[in-house]
């Protein structure tokens, strides 16, 4: 806390977050000197995941504005002509509420000492194995920090129309499921190819004619596409679900990009197309750091930011600690934009945790299960369950944590689904959290924001990271179009050897024979 | 140093890397000259086995110095053996010494998984993995046997792994249900491996059939043809689900048309006295030492063969007894070979036919239809109707009615294979063009057979059928006299 921070670096990073992270490491790769400052003692910022024991630090801190006395201290770093703006302590999540159902269950963990053995994320994503996340993964090595596993199960709800009971049906991926699942009739499970090699034949050809193979349905809902193609209504509806946790709602041409995207990463690494990472999404904020650290960042949490002083319409410095750090660019999540930048709207995902000791659809092994709610709650956007136990290392042996995620439109809330889904299979949750995740958008066309201002993109409701990813990965190229963003590594000389051995070898072996 | 983009190779980099390799080359011929040295010498001490190491760890395609291993390492099995043999050793030496070598056995298990891993088509690696745990005390086949999956999962046509599994289950002593098991699990990830549907036929044959009979269970048959129903619908074009049908439908046949002559029972078709000669017909090729033993001659020089591939053959369906007194034959209703208490069948008055036997040979009558035969006509014809260019339900469609409705569909069995020479499979057509003349043939036959068995006339009248081949004409050699086969 008291180590001396450097004078002047290239870029400075405000947050730890997953996206400003995954910059930091982009510019330290690059070769620009890092600063990466947080106000948290750890890591992630919202999109960092806690143990039990320390879930509670996910109450922001009241924030501390600076007092007159303080303020005068800074002031007295300024140079002539330049301008202290104060940043913000925006709130970024709201109604956190979290509370124990069940104590006996409480004193037991505590008593085995097991509360840290939960990995409880605040923003719960999975991994497309063939998505752009994975390739930045790969690319830049981060990989070599992380390890993921299979999300082996998604389960989709159906309703019975006589008496309302909800069952939970296994979505077969691969063409191995779909030979085994007896839900399906035969002629479904035909139709099903024949549409999975449709669309395999549409991904390989260009925009212009994808469009046209779509024909007048490119724009209207997908369902009646894939009726004009001759899939039954059994099908049309298992499809749509399927595909629907990447895309809802989708047209002929949003859900045929969808099940693109969905069948390519299916058996790239699996039956299923999802990965999760093991102990919890917080830890790809903390890899892309590492990485960063790796190519020289400097790491400083729980530093008091205060400040930025303009110049001219640009940052130069940010002030820390009563520190003057100079810098030539700022990137910072919307924690710290300054409060009196205008937001223009605000938009918020609803978040809840459940804590149980079984799981929601019991099977002979331990499964990370996925399921689309869509069809239990038809007006909202976005409503999935994640749940993930032991075997993604985020809780304790026989203990599953249960991620509920949607918006808010419509009248049932996710809550209740997520209710109904629990009682499916009796599960009685002994510790629950919720809150309410905001993504902020601001005016920043007033200037109060300096053009070397980065802001990272905020949490999205979207299942996986590839929009992240792509986002941060345009920031990069635009304010650094020179600089390659987190490029692949080139092969060492090591390597080379090796490859040089084989050829060798294999000449060798035509000696001989 | 990021960024550096990787530098074209020029020409001085070229010639060091090409420098570099043949130093490397000279390294290998001298530690290959210096193993065949040792050989020659007979050294086959610990020097060997690491020099055979060091380059089957590049190369593990060369055989000859795997052998070089297993000699050295049975040299070492056996002194062992003899040292336990000694008296005044004590046993905990004796213990030392057998470890020594179990150690040395487990070593090879891993040289050669490394040798796998970088190659997994290696004959000889795969080889010395099975040489090993032959002589291992108490080898572990659950980890064999698990690294035989991923091996498979990795490449699911690897024979060389298939071939080594078979070896590893017959020495673990594994049942044919468990390997069924297995067959089930590859299916079930994926259909489209050949070679799991048949490690699957196997299995299945070894658990149902014996020896005598080769026929599966209706039941047997039902439950298959479930299974590899959901693979031919969800991919029409693949070829394993079809073919696994197609063996299916020739194992539930008692016909022999679809199956290898090696697979039909030896029997006696007709035997008839023509008074020059006293012609003997069979089900597939005998040779003479086999017909004595059911006729009352010892005579092997007067036999006179008919095979369409030789004009003097050694073996044959069609026999001919050149002499004027008919044989007496063994009766082959009773005993298939002379035992003490049967009867010789004289030929002088009427010849013996197997009614039966021609009546199945040339679908005389129609096999009873099981219901899932019902149930795989209707499904080839949905899918016909559905991909009515997929060649694959409609030759199995017309395989299944030529098996079971070879009267009632005739005209629908040669439409179907004429469409498929015409349009659907062009490439082959000569197939489909026989499978026709057959079809047509017995047809004909079906019309005269009547007339052929009550001896008023032994003309055989196949005019203009578009026949391609006579094949099938030899087992009536006994009944019919002259044949017309004009216009063909």
């Amino acid at each position: 806390m008291d180590e001396k921070l450097p004078e002047s670096v290239d870029v400075i990073v405000l947050g730890t977050g997953l996206p400003e992270a995954v910059l930091a490491s982009a510019c330290a790769r690059a070769g620009l000197s890092v600063l990466h400052l947080d106000r948290n003692e750890y890591y992630g910022g919202e999109w960092s995941s806690f143990t039990m024991s320390m879930i509670h630090e996910v109450n922001q801190k009241a924030p501390n504005t600076l007092t007159p006395d303080q303020k005068s201290q800074i002031t007295e770093l300024l140079e002539e002509d330049e301008q202290l703006v104060e940043l913000g302590h925006q709130k970024v999540l709201s109604e956190v509420e979290m509370k124990w159902l069940q104590d006996d269950v409480k004193e037991k963990l505590e008593k085995e000492s097991q509360m840290r053995r939960f990995s409880i994320d605040l923003v719960p994503k999975v991994l497309l194995s063939k998505g752009a996340m994975v390739q930045t993964l790969c690319d830049s090595q981060v990989s070599h920090y992380a390890e993921f596993k299979l999300i082996n199960r998604q389960l989709c709800p159906t309703t019975s129309s006589s008496d309302g009971h909800i069952t939970l049906n296994s979505v077969p991926c691969s063409k191995g499921e779909i030979f085994q699942n007896s839900a399906l009739s035969i002629l479904e499970k035909r139709a099903l190819m024949k549409f999975i090699t449709f669309c395999t034949q549409w991904r390989g050809k260009p925009d212009a004619e994808r469009r046209e193979l779509l024909g007048a349905h490119a724009d209207r809902p997908f369902g009646e596409f894939l009726k004009e193609m001759g899939v039954g209504e059994t099908l049309q509806e298992f499809i749509i679900n399927t595909i629907g946790i990447l895309q809802p709602r989708p047209t002929a041409m949003t859900g045929m990009l969808a099940s693109c995207e969905f069948m390519d990463s299916v058996g790239h690494f699996g039956p299923s197309p999802f990965l999760f990472p093991l102990y919890g999404c917080g830890e790809l904020a903390q890899c892309f750091c590492r990485l960063a650290a790796v190519f020289g960042s400097l790491y400083c949490l729980g530093r008091p930011v205060q400040a930025m002083i303009k110049k001219d319409g640009r940052v130069i410095a940010i002030i820390a600690n009563n520190e003057r750090i100079n810098c030539r660019h700022v990137i910072m999540s919307a924690r710290f934009v300054p409060e009196d930048v205008p937001i223009l709207e605000t938009s918020e995902i609803e978040r809840i945790v459940y804590a149980t000791d079984k799981s929601i659809k019991e099977a002979q092994k331990e499964q990370l299960t996925l399921i689309n709610l869509a069809s239990l709650r038809p007006e909202a956007a976005i409503s999935r369950i994640v749940e993930v136990g032991f075997e993604a290392c985020t809780a304790p042996k026989g203990h599953f944590l249960v991620h509920a995620t949607g918006t808010r439109e419509g009248e049932t809330s996710i809550e209740k689904v997520a209710g109904q889904i629990l009682a499916i299979n009796n599960v009685q949750p002994y510790w629950k959290m919720s809150f309410t995740g905001k993504t902020l958008k601001f005016d920043t066309t007033a200037g109060e924001l300096a053009e070397n201002v980065i802001l990272a993109p905020q949490v999205d409701a979207s299942l996986h990271y590839s929009h992240v990813v792509e986002e941060c990965r345009e920031i990069f190229c635009k304010n650094w179009p020179d600089l390659d963003f987190l490029p692949r590594t080139i092969k060492n000389d090591e390597e080379n050897e090796e490859e040089v051995e084989k050829t060798a070898t294999g000449e060798e072996n035509q000696v001989e024979n | 140093m990021h960024f550096v983009k990787k530098v074209p190779t020029s020409e001085q980099e070229k010639a060091a890397k090409r420098k570099e390799h043949e130093k490397r080359a000279q390294q290998f011929l001298r530690v290959r000259d210096r193993i065949v040295a040792k050989r020659d010498k007979g050294e086959y001490d610990e020097e060997i086995l690491s020099l055979t190491q060091q380059i089957l760890e590049k190369n593990a395609d060369i055989y000859t110095f795997w052998n070089i291993r297993r000699t050295a390492i049975e040299q070492r099995i056996e002194a062992n053996r003899n040292y336990l043999l000694e008296l005044d050793v004590l046993d905990e030496e004796k213990a030392k010494s057998a470890q020594k070598v179990e150690n040395l056995l487990a070593g090879e298990l891993f040289l050669s998984y490394e040798c796998i891993k970088s190659n997994p088509k290696s004959y000889s690696a795969w080889y010395q993995r099975a040489w090993v745990l032959q002589r291992q005390a108490n080898p572990d086949y659950v980890k064999e046997l698990a690294l035989c999956e991923k091996a498979l999962q990795m490449d699911c046509r690897n024979f060389h792994c298939w071939d080594h599994r078979r070896t590893v289950s017959r020495m673990a002593k594994r049942t044919e249900e468990q390997e069924l098991e297995f067959s089930n699990r590859l299916i079930e990830e994926n259909f489209s491996n050949y070679s799991a549907w048949h490690y699957r036929s196997i299995a299945l044959t070894k658990i149902h059939c014996d020896e005598k009979s080769v026929k599966l269970d209706d039941s047997i048959l039902a439950a298959e043809l479930q299974k590899v129903k959901n693979a031919f619908y969800m991919d029409a074009d693949d070829q394993s689900a079809w073919t696994y049908t197609r063996w299916l439908l020739e194992n539930g046949s008692g016909k022999e048309f679809l199956r290898p002559e090696s697979c039909t029972p030896i029997q006696l078709i007709s035997a008839s006295f023509h008074g020059t000669n006293t012609t003997l017909v069979f089900t597939r090729a005998v040779t003479v030492p086999y017909i004595l033993t059911l006729v009352d001659t010892d005579d092997e020089t007067s036999w006179r063969g008919f095979s369409s591939t030789s004009p003097s053959p050694t073996s044959a369906r069609v026999w001919q007894y050149v002499s004027d007194t008919p044989l007496q034959i063994a009766n082959p209703l009773e005993t298939p070979e002379k035992s003490e208490n049967f009867a010789w069948m004289s030929l002088t008055d009427t010849p013996y036919v197997n009614v039966a036997k021609l009546k199945m040979i040339f679908d005389v009558e129609e096999p009873k239809e099981p219901a899932f035969i019902q149930e795989l006509l209707e499904d080839c014809r949905q899918l016909i109707e559905l991909e009515p260019k997929n060649k694959w339900p409609l030759y199995m469609r017309s395989l299944v009615l030529m098996e079971y409705r070879p009267i009632r569909s005739h005209s629908e069995i040669v439409d179907n294979l004429k469409l498929l020479a015409e349009s659907l499979d062009t490439k082959r057509v000569e197939l489909y063009k026989s499978l026709i003349s057959r079809q047509k043939l017995n047809f004909s036959i079906r019309e005269q057979f009547a007339r052929l068995l009550s001896h008023e006339s032994d003309e055989l009248v196949v005019r203009y059928s578009e026949l391609t081949s006579l094949e099938g004409v030899e087992f009536l050699a006994g009944l019919v006299g002259s044949a017309d086969f004009s216009g063909n």
